[in-house]
């Protein structure tokens, strides 16, 4: 450092006082400030600099530090749990048992953050054992989240829920009424998808409106109210148990004297066809490890029955825990 | 009572049954037989972490150990609860680093119940934020290629189109 920014002796005697300096002492002064000026801007700079290294080695020891960080020193399996925790919580005594994938809720959050998680989301089948999938807005990206969903779960158990509300929605600039023109072609394509993994269905949920049902081919009713894709549905997931069928897509044989039952613990048919009540008591006795159940009974069919009452078996049910029982008229699909 | 001996060479001696809420401890006691003194070396778990490890099993003495099948005996569809009790929440309040050392200490003494309450922790932490959050939480290093990186655009894709 120049001494001479310090040590002037002109300056030096003035300083603390009052004097006023001579015109000689002004230029001395002057000069001097020009230096100190220069210093202080120097000094600024070399402040500058430090600080920045300052930062830069924080950071730095930010990042070292990270390396020895015991989240690295979690082994895969552990991981693979906290990312089971991680999933939206499922309620099996609802009818809509989770959301809707997002992208910011896991599983897929997770597939977002570093190779390593993506990698071990990807490579965690249980993961990916939930899916909601809402077609009611008819969009064609419905079935590739689904193809992704089913192909990330491997073989693992599976809770499956198709949701179709009726509704409209505008698309390509005019308004088109969606069952009619998207949701069928997007909600067969899901269902489609869901039919192919049966065997591994634990629960399902076809939760569709009825016009929607009116525009899908494949769940209109064959001849005496049967629906033979639904028929061929249960009796290929021996593991279901726990099933929601709602609106007008239940067919009757599908609660008569059949194993698929055995083993159901929950099962809701909220349909507009109703179940005539022989086939009710049939499911009941089917079904010894039923804890929720929720029936709607036709009441034509009950009428027409009415008479066979008193023949109904007895039937016990140590595990159930709801039981809901309502009539309504006979509603057919046309 | 039985003492433990951990990898900075410090002992704790502790009650049997306290001690024994670690699935692994449990087993060596049965292999040595009851009247062995020898100190149980921990190696992989600190003075500092067992302490707290302890502390959790101290209050936890006398319940009921967790089936190790616990998982696969629970109903067939997922119900999870991430809830985590008052005096653990409290407990399990520690810094980052304390936290992945219990959830590994919980793992290598085999504690399932602490490691239950280790991992619900971590993934409160994570629940509710954005992949850049998370990345800043943990120290992550966002290493996807330019590829991948469009990959999960495409698969995020079908969410804008709801």
């Amino acid at each position: 450092m120049d001494e001479s920014i310090h040590t002037s002796t002109t300056s030096h005697h003035l300083l603390y006082t009052n004097v006023a300096p001579t015109t000689q002492e002004r230029c001395i002064i002057a000069n001097l400030l020009e230096k100190k000026v220069q210093q202080v801007r120097k000094l600024e700079e070399m402040a500058r600099m430090l600080n920045n290294e300052l930062v830069q080695a924080r950071d730095d020891l930010l990042e070292h530090k990270a390396l020895l960080s015991g989240a690295r020193k979690l082994p895969v399996e552990i991981i693979s749990e906290i990312f089971s925790q991680c999933l939206p919580e499922v309620d099996t005594s609802s009818v809509i048992w989770s959301s809707e994938p997002h992208p910011f809720q896991a599983p897929l959050l997770l597939t977002q953050v570093c190779r390593s998680w993506r990698s071990i989301a990807i490579a965690t089948p249980r993961l990916w054992s939930t899916l909601i999938i809402n077609a009611s807005n008819g969009s064609p990206s419905h079935g590739a989240i689904t193809k992704l969903w089913l192909d990330r779960s491997r073989n693992v158990p599976l809770t499956l829920t198709l949701l179709v509300r009726a509704t409209d929605r505008f698309h390509g600039g005019r308004r088109v009424t969606s069952y009619e023109e998207f949701v069928p072609l997007a909600a067969t394509k899901v269902l489609t998808m869901f039919v192919s993994h049966l065997p591994r269905v634990r629960a399902l949920a076809l939760l569709f409106a009825l016009p929607v049902i009116r525009a899908i081919p494949k769940l209109h009713p064959v001849g005496d109210n049967e629906i033979t894709w639904t028929r061929s549905l249960v009796h290929s997931a021996p593991n279901l148990r726990h099933l929601y069928f709602d609106s007008s897509m239940v067919p009757l044989p599908i609660v008569r004297g059949q194993e698929w039952c055995l083993r159901l613990r929950t099962i809701n048919l909220d349909a507009a066809y109703g179940i005539p009540p022989q086939d009710f008591f049939l499911l009941l006795r089917n079904s010894p490890e039923l804890v929720q159940c929720v029936i709607v009974m036709n009441l034509d069919e009950s009428l027409n029955h009415l008479t066979r009452w008193d023949e109904m078996p007895k039937v016990v049910h140590s595990a159930l825990q709801e039981l809901s029982l309502s009539t309504q008229h006979c509603l057919y699909v046309s | 009572m039985i003492v433990l001996k951990t990898s900075d060479n410090e002992t704790f001696t502790v009650e049997r049954d306290v001690a024994e809420r670690s699935v692994l401890i449990k087993n060596m006691l049965d292999d040595i037989g009851e009247n062995s003194e020898q100190a149980i070396p921990l190696p992989n778990v600190n003075s500092s972490v067992l302490k707290k490890v302890l502390e959790y099993c101290e209050h936890h003495r006398g319940e009921p150990l967790p089936a190790a099948d616990a998982d696969t005996s629970q109903d067939d569809t997922r119900k999870r609860t991430t809830d985590i009790s008052e005096w653990d929440q409290k407990f399990i309040t520690v810094d980052q680093e304390m936290l992945f050392e219990i959830i590994l200490a919980a793992n290598y003494l085999d504690i399932k119940s602490l490691l239950d309450v280790g991992c619900k922790t971590v993934a409160n932490m994570i629940k509710g934020k954005t992949p850049e959050e998370i990345r800043k939480l943990f120290n992550i290093v966002n290493d996807f290629t330019p590829e991948e990186e469009a990959q999960i655009k495409k698969e995020n894709e079908w969410a804008e189109d709801r």
